[in-house]
């Protein structure tokens, strides 16, 4: 497999939850979220899969291993806020933990683009 | 940054439909797929410019580092569709049937449990798959010759581990995340090694670049290997020790600090062929094999040293054989045995055996073998 293609995998497992990441902000930000909405549990699930080691499947785990070693995310603040996402309404306090989290994902994703192109 | 989107989304929209517009018509049925695929893409990828400039929410400003983001997922996934998806469509028409057909000879014979990927020779590196896009890429000449095609069992394992929800791929994928988990303790434990010693920080930077290797990488194309070797056989390592003689480096190269590698060392490659041939039954052919290998490394003037050793363990490598094994046998994909006697099988593990027992007239052979791979092939099965 080329290294272009190859990369284009990472940048896709990384893109879906950025995406997701970046709705359930709007509608936080928005006051438009509730705990029942689909993007919400969604990313519920996801916070909490990277905050457990060994779980999650192979995208999670792929995301999981890009960001342990990075300083702007805490998996036991992600796990924190997996849990209020599903229980309560909107709280602000969520926002700039998951915030941080975008930008972490959105700095591997330029990472993982770099190298295609810098090859391709 | 209004007038910026307002600007740079409305012409990202022009190029985006001007791609739509480039995609051929009249496109062969082994194409619609592709075709579909990158239609639904692009016309996503305008959706989200368009909402980029038009959903009053994005207008905010507590949310511009949203649409940013959005903003560069976009263009990102525009460079993709264009380079790699519209460029294929577009030399479609040039598009080898031999070679998809082949493939979808393949998928029966093995019993592949997803559709097979479209096979258009667009590559200029070789073999490579898009399993996003179901697509892939092979050199244009390829379709002529028997030696490399092997490799299209490897390329045929990257959807395997990217499909999502599908109960058939289960068990290869749980068996590549026992292999990551197993190497994750593997390199963790080096690293706790490291720190208790207090041995050199360079010794625990390179165990690091290791496992982001193995984690993003490696494993992976360990897997593809392996599933190759066993839903084929001998010519699979054949075709490895032939592209490591052609295309090869150093085969015990390892990743430094500053260095990164997508593909693990092809000598670690071939040690878990080997063990792969050795665990289904041809243990014979794996000998073989390995006296050609070792022939090979020695005229590279090449040799393990310590820290190879340490990347790749042969422990790892036999566990990764194992499990992969296993994965394969619960996908009940039909694993190779030395009495396997279907088409692309004994023409693909025939060539190999022809080519060693005349090198010098192995040509011309060549021509009439896959002549007859191709009548065979546009058969019905």
């Amino acid at each position: 497999m080329s290294q272009i293609a190859m990369y284009s995998g990472v940048y896709d497992e990384i893109r879906e939850y950025a995406e997701l990441l970046d709705k359930v902000l709007m509608d936080l930000k928005g006051g438009t979220s509730g705990p029942q909405d689909e993007n919400r549990q969604r990313l519920a699930e996801l916070l909490t899969s990277l905050a457990t080691p060994g779980a999650g499947d192979l995208s999670i785990r792929v995301i999981s291993f890009l960001l342990r070693d990075d300083a702007g995310v805490d998996p036991a603040e992600l796990a924190k806020i997996g849990k209020l996402l599903k229980a309560t309404s909107a709280d602000n306090s969520m926002i700039e933990p998951l915030e941080r989290l975008a930008q972490s994902l959105q700095q591997e994703q330029a990472v993982t683009m770099a190298r295609m192109r810098m090859r391709g | 940054m209004n007038e910026y989107f307002q600007g740079a989304v409305k012409q990202l929209i022009e190029r985006g439909q001007l791609l739509i517009s480039m995609i051929p018509t009249g496109l062969s049925r082994e194409f619609h797929r592709l075709e579909d695929t990158c239609r639904a893409r692009l016309t996503d990828v305008l959706d989200d410019l368009n909402k980029l400039t038009n959903d009053p929410r994005m207008l905010l400003p507590l949310n511009q580092r949203e649409r940013l983001r959005q903003f560069k997922r976009a263009i990102w996934q525009m460079d993709l569709l264009e380079t790699v998806c519209i460029a294929a469509l577009e030399r479609a028409k040039d598009s080898d049937k031999h070679l998809n057909r082949l493939v979808e000879r393949i998928r029966i014979e093995i019993a592949y449990p997803m559709l097979p990927p479209v096979v258009t020779p667009l590559s200029q590196s070789y073999f490579q798959t898009y399993p996003k896009f179901n697509l892939m890429l092979v050199p244009l000449s390829e379709g002529h010759f028997l030696l490399h095609l092997p490799d299209l069992y490897h390329e045929l394992a990257h959807p395997l581990l990217m499909a999502r929800y599908d109960r058939r791929v289960q068990p290869f994928q749980d068996a590549f995340i026992d292999v990551l988990d197993g190497v994750t303790r593997y390199i963790e434990g080096e690293l706790e090694r490291e720190k208790r010693g207090g041995g050199p920080a360079l010794l625990t930077l390179y165990l690091q670049q290791w496992l982001r290797c193995w984690m993003l990488n490696w494993t992976t194309e360990f897997f593809c290997d392996l599933f190759a070797v066993y839903t084929l056989g001998p010519a699979y390592a054949w075709s490895h020790l032939h592209l490591s003689a052609t295309r090869g480096e150093n085969p015990f190269t390892i990743p430094t600090v500053n260095s990164s590698m997508t593909h693990p060392a092809d000598a670690a490659r071939m040690t878990a062929i080997l063990q792969g041939l050795q665990l289904v039954g041809f243990a014979a052919e794996a000998t073989q094999i390995d006296i050609r290998w070792n022939d090979l490394v020695a005229a590279s003037g090449t040799a393990a040293d310590a820290d190879y050793r340490r990347c790749f363990p042969k422990r790892i490598i036999d566990m990764i054989a194992e499990k992969s094994l296993a994965g394969v046998r619960d996908m009940k994909c039909r694993i190779a045995a030395p009495d396997t006697s279907t088409v692309v099988h004994r023409a693909l593990n025939g060539a190999w055996t022809e080519f060693w027992r005349s090198p010098a007239t192995y040509a011309e052979w060549e021509k009439a073998a896959v002549e007859n791979l191709r009548v065979e092939c546009a058969k019905n099965p």
